[in-house]
């Protein structure tokens, strides 16, 4: 590393004490203020170089509260301009005395720029002007003196297992009763959905058994087992997907309770004599579903169409098929109806009333748009089999013991997958074909080139658990329960940064999403809920809303920028005056991130400042270090911390003193402080692995 | 009360405030031409103050770089002192002091 | 002492840019916007090629742009930028901060329209709406005067009995991308002219304890801001001065307004930048018919010359006010708001009529102008004292 920190002593610091004071007494900020502190150091450290000093300073508490005209706190040439520009005025003045010094007007001095900002002044409104600043290379020091805080989700194309059947997550509506699992007796409840939360574009990963998929952020909780060396001591505990592994074993359905046949709602049935109806076929249209109705779906769904504006339920059944011939019996049978045979390649069923009551269905009309009806998931196994089979018979076929299911429509696919885990089937994941044109798909000649998915799946056997319970058991953690078991995770993988959304549910917090069992959220967002009201759960403190969020890594972006970045903290003067010679020593724009308490904004007594942003840095809420051009240096705490993780302290010891945390200690936000670790946890491992690269 | 360092504003700072003065003298643009601040006694917000004992100060700084308000001062034999005039009695001093040697005490006048 | 004058054909921007190579500022902060472009580039050539000293700063806006400004002139060093239109208003923050912390900033500005609809023609609108920014205001008529307000801008700027940042704009288009003719003068004449450097007693230096930009409340804000009405009172006579100055150093007439045959006139256009021009020619053709015309331009905006403007129009009867700015809802055009409070009760003073024209860069042809001239005649008769009009536009 280029850059070195030079060595601060306990002598250097009495030294320094001896300095007449930059940042003085008379100054109005609030008794026990942390930016007063980081004023003080920087400012002591800057005038220790020797080198003159100028400063900038954004608008601000520590710009505002210390020049209260006329009484100015500041013994230095300081300059405040307004609240976003602070960086482009440095710029300004550092351009100006160059050109003087150039054209002998000044005389020739290397000056120490420092530029004070607060995070609102840097982070937002103040990030273009910083920007622009170090991208033309002017030689400052920008110190941003701040605090920081989080949030977790699921893909948008989520499926969830409802009262009345699988609905896109998309699709819910609040209030809604979605399928969860009871924790204390493993059994499969139905609990309400109290919120539905946008939470925006983030990163999202697959998780993938051999028999499920779902994709989520990292830090979303997955009902995993814990095996331990003493068998009675195997437990289910939460874990996000952060903290699984290739190997790990989720909670999965294995089978949503029997359902019952659907009654179908009542639809407008036409008369001869109607707008356009010339010719009426009669048919009965059933009431409720049965198993050769299903058996009929089945068919439809794999090769049917409706058009009924034609009143046409069509069918692509060449003659001689097995399809062909059930199709027509089902028709008779269902509904009294003869279908025309009078194609070589479809069948055809002509029926104003037939064509209505299909289409009402929510099946989908053509080839590319078919799905499974979230009506369809609340059947009875013999129904659902039916369907099945019906499937089958249309583009299906048998390959070794397992049944293979093509077909273009991938929305299809998916719900199908998730329709026969409902009923205890393994599924193996959706495959992709592409096929040329000419090739034949079962039955059917290709037009043109296309792209073809197909699942696999078999019925799978009950293990014989009275006999065999504790070997079943090792196998699946679940064996035992009638609802759900476990899976091993086969991968994880990063997919890409999508819209995401999230779900709270009462009482048990858990939901079925793709047939995994997953945690909801426990915390509303300000602004950006979907469906109009996402109630929230308790109102938190009134200065913060109880929704804590990571801001701006801006740390992070500006080490983007390769110029010298550095993080401090007041609490530990030698390491932060260090940090601030090497920044101003450096030639070129440097920043630098300074944990700053705010015993007003943050609640707790004025004494508190210091210990509060120690913990800050324990917890690795609030990380030293220093960057240039990746590579990364921990320093102080930070630095043995990484040694010794033993020395870690948990958040909550950081969270705890602030009054504005307190409902996070509550027990039902006791999930949100698991995330918030997680999260913690997470970006300290990420900065150890870089740093653990010198 | 006794200071090691005698802070005190400008003496025409002092005219100026005392006269309130208006457009015609005051500096132009709203410059403030010097440090001023000593001349607003911040010791007033609070009856509490740090007291220190010196024999056990073993002049680890602390109390120095931690004062928001530059109220700590260090004699010529590194020890602390507390400048009264500007203490806000925040007690950071006394929280972190590792020899215990600082109190906040409750002063009047 | 003239020296010789060397003339070229330049567009506006490239004259302001090479007025302000002679000027030789320290510091160059500017973003470009069309049409003022040229102005930068130009300048940035001559960064390049050293033909300037200048530490040029290429800010990512021109609200940045108008901050290092400040960031510099506050050293005690020269600064010009240029802007237009939005660029000028989204300076418009820091013109204040600009003007309250005493910067003698020169800014100039290629007049163009505001969006939306977007328009990037000439449109004095953007200066206008800049008047009550405490900066000294300009306008010129031909790029020769562009030119001239450069090198003027900065000895007012920069006297020590104003302090305050002056802008000067000339149209979009109209006057910046025309090609004129304009004498140069010589580096030696502009060194001469200007002193040598800020006569600042406070700077933002590194040798002397001072804090700009304090916050101030209410006991101190209004003294500080009557600092800057009294130093623009100031300015008037300082721009004065300074002109007469330039007219003896150049030998080219430079006046707070310039009078076009104003002396036995009975009814005249008042006007300013690029329009005047056509007012001039007008004027020219409606005496050569009999009609007693003439103008009055006018040069400097802010501090407004109310004296010199009533001194002007003595005898004069009605006012035909060529206004290239818009207002929406004003009982006047801008200027005829301004002059009508500058005339308000005095004697003999004419009726004015505000025609406002030319927005978004569109001509005012001469023969509209001359139907102007007989509509103020038609009000002036009928007795009407003061009217607002739109002209040019289809309705």
């Amino acid at each position: 590393m280029t850059l070195q920190l030079p060595k601060v002593s306990v002598k250097d610091l009495q030294e320094w004490s001896k300095l007449e004071e930059v940042f003085t007494s008379g100054h109005r900020l609030c008794a026990g203020c942390g930016a007063g502190i980081m004023a003080r150091q920087v400012t002591l450290a800057a005038k220790a170089l020797g080198d003159p000093y100028m400063i900038v300073n954004a608008t601000g508490c520590l710009e505002v509260a210390s020049t209260i005209y006329p009484y100015t706190a500041w013994n230095a040439p300081w300059l405040h301009n307004a609240f976003e520009n602070a960086a482009a005025t440095a710029s300004g003045a550092i351009e100006a005395m160059n050109a003087m010094q150039r054209k002998g007007i000044m005389r020739e001095k290397h000056v120490n720029m420092i530029v004070f900002g607060g995070d609102g002044g840097t982070y937002d409104i103040g990030l273009q002007s910083l920007s622009g600043a170090i991208e033309r290379g002017h030689d400052f020091l920008y110190v941003c003196y701040n605090n920081g805080a989080y949030m977790n989700c699921l893909s948008l194309d989520t499926h969830i297992l409802t009262k009345e059947g699988l609905k896109r997550v998309t699709d819910l509506k609040l209030g809604e009763h979605v399928y969860a699992m009871d924790q204390k007796t493993g059994e499969l409840v139905l609990k309400e959905c109290s919120g539905i939360y946008d939470n925006g574009i983030k990163e999202v990963y697959e998780v993938m058994t051999h028999h499920h998929s779902i994709k989520t952020t990292k830090n979303h909780p997955f009902l995993t087992v814990q095996r331990s060396k003493i068998k009675e001591e195997n437990k289910l505990v939460w874990k996000t997907l952060e903290e699984l592994q290739i190997g790990d074993e989720i909670v999965v359905l294995r089978k949503l309770d029997e359902g019952k046949s659907y009654t179908f709602k009542e639809i407008e049935l036409s008369q001869l004599g109607d707008y356009k109806v010339n010719k009426l076929n009669e048919a009965k249209i059933p009431e409720k579903s049965s198993p050769d109705l299903m058996e009929f779906f089945g068919l439809f769904i794999g090769d049917g169409w409706v058009r009924p504006h034609k009143a046409e339920v069509g069918f692509s059944l060449p003659e001689e098929t097995e399809g062909r011939k059930r199709l027509v019996e089902l028709s008779k049978k269902l509904f009294d109806l003869t279908p025309s045979e009078s194609s070589k390649d479809d069948v055809y069923i002509y029926s104003v009333n037939l064509a209505k009551f299909v289409d009402s269905l929510e099946i989908g009309k053509g080839a590319r748009n078919k799905k499974i009806p979230s009506w369809m998931f609340k059947l009875p196994y013999k129904e659902k089999e039916s369907l099945i089979k019906g499937l089958l018979l249309s583009d299906g076929y048998l390959i070794g013991n397992s049944n293979r299911y093509v077909s273009a429509s991938f929305e299809l696919l998916k719900t199908l997958r998730l329709l026969l885990q409902t009923i205890n089937y393994r599924v193996g994941k959706i495959h992709t074909q592409k096929k040329k044109k000419g090739t034949f798909v079962v039955y059917r000649k290709l037009l043109e080139d296309s792209s073809y998915g197909y699942i696999c799946f078999s019925k799978r056997a009950e293990p014989n658990i009275k006999k065999y319970l504790s070997q079943t058991k090792q196998r699946d953690f679940l064996a035992d329960n009638m609802n759900f078991r476990t899976e091993k995770i086969i991968s994880i993988e990063y997919v890409r940064a999508e819209p995401t959304i999230d779900l709270r549910v009462e009482e048990e917090h858990n939901f079925i999403a793709d047939g995994i069992v997953v945690h909801n959220t426990g915390i509303q967002r300000s602004g950006g809920t979907p469906q109009g009201a996402a109630t929230t759960t308790t109102p938190a403190g009134s200065v913060i809303p109880g929704k804590i969020q990571w801001q701006k890594p801006l740390a992070e972006i500006m080490a983007g920028h390769d110029i010298p970045t550095f993080t401090a903290s007041p609490a530990y003067p030698r390491d932060l005056m260090a940090k601030v010679q090497a920044g101003l020593k450096f030639e070129g724009p440097a920043f630098m991130l300074v944990d700053s308490s705010c015993n007003l904004g943050q609640r707790y007594p004025p004494d508190q400042a210091i210990e509060v942003s120690k913990l800050a840095v324990k917890t690795c809420f609030f990380p030293l270090y220093y960057t240039c051009k990746d590579e990364w240096i921990l320093t102080g705490i930070s630095a043995r911390i990484a040694k010794d993780p033993e020395r870690k302290l948990p958040v909550e010891d950081y969270l705890k003193p602030q009054g504005r945390f307190r409902h996070l200690f509550k027990p039902e936000w006791k999930k949100k402080m698991i995330q918030i670790q997680d999260e913690v946890d997470e970006k300290w491992n990420r900065l150890v692995r870089k740093a653990s690269l010198h | 009360m006794e200071n090691m360092i005698d802070k005190k504003p400008p003496e025409e700072f002092e005219r100026w405030v005392k006269e309130k003065w208006g457009s015609s003298k005051i500096p132009e643009g709203g410059v403030v031409p010097y440090h001023s601040s000593y001349g607003y006694k911040t010791g007033a917000w609070s009856a509490f103050k740090a007291v220190i004992d010196k024999e056990k100060c073993i002049s680890c700084m602390n109390c120095f770089y931690y004062c928001p308000d530059s109220a700590i001062i260090m004699d010529e034999n590194m020890k602390a002192t507390c400048d009264k005039v500007f203490c806000k009695g925040c007690g950071i001093c006394s929280k972190n002091c590792p020899a215990d040697a600082i109190e906040m005490r409750r002063v009047t006048r | 002492m003239s020296g010789i004058r060397e003339v070229k054909g330049m567009t506006g921007d490239e004259a302001i840019a090479n007025a302000a190579k002679l000027v030789n500022p320290d510091v160059v902060a500017a973003y470009p916007i069309t049409p003022q472009t040229i102005i930068v580039e130009h300048f940035s050539d001559f960064v390049s090629n050293g033909e300037v000293d200048t530490s040029y700063i290429p800010v990512e806006s021109e609200h940045s742009a108008m901050s290092a400004c400040v960031g510099a002139s506050l050293t005690g060093a020269r600064v010009f930028t240029a802007s237009a239109s939005a660029g000028l208003a989204l300076m418009y923050e820091i013109l204040y901060v600009a003007s309250g912390l005493r910067c003698p900033i020169v800014l100039a500005v290629a007049n163009r329209a505001f969006s939306a609809p977007i328009n990037i023609h000439g449109e004095c609108t953007d200066q206008m709406v800049c008047r009550d920014a405490s900066w000294i205001s300009l306008f010129g008529e031909s790029a020769q005067e562009a030119y001239d307000e450069t090198i003027l801008s900065f000895k007012i700027a920069e006297h020590p009995d104003v302090m305050l940042p002056a802008m000067f704009g000339v149209e979009g288009f109209i006057v910046t991308h025309a090609l004129e003719r304009v004498e140069s003068l010589s580096k030696q004449q502009v060194e001469d002219f200007l002193p040598e450097s800020r006569a600042a007693k406070y700077r933002f230096t590194p040798d002397e304890i001072m804090s700009f930009g304090s916050l101030v409340l209410q006991d101190y804000y209004m003294e500080i801001k009557r600092q800057q009405e009294e130093a623009m009172i100031k300015a008037y006579d300082v721009t004065k001065k300074v002109m007469e100055e330039f007219t003896e150093m150049s030998g080219r007439k430079m006046e707070v307004i310039e009078e076009y045959k104003l002396e036995d006139a009975e009814y005249a256009f008042i006007s300013y930048g690029a329009t005047a021009g056509n007012a001039k020619a007008v004027v020219d053709r409606l005496r050569s018919k009999g009609e007693k015309a003439g103008a009055l331009k006018i040069r400097l905006y802010r501090p407004f010359p109310s004296l010199d403007i009533h001194e002007a129009l003595s005898g004069i009867k009605a006012v035909s006010i060529l206004d290239r700015s818009a207002t929406f809802g004003s009982p006047g055009t801008i200027l005829q708001s301004d002059l009508s409070t500058a005339l308000y009760g005095k004697e003999n003073v004419p009726t004015l009529h505000g025609y406002i024209n030319g927005l978004g860069g569109r001509v005012l042809t001469l023969p509209e102008i001359e139907e102007i001239y007989q509509k103020t005649k038609e009000y002036h008769d009928v007795g009407m004292t003061t009217t607002l009009d739109w002209v040019g536009y289809r309705s």
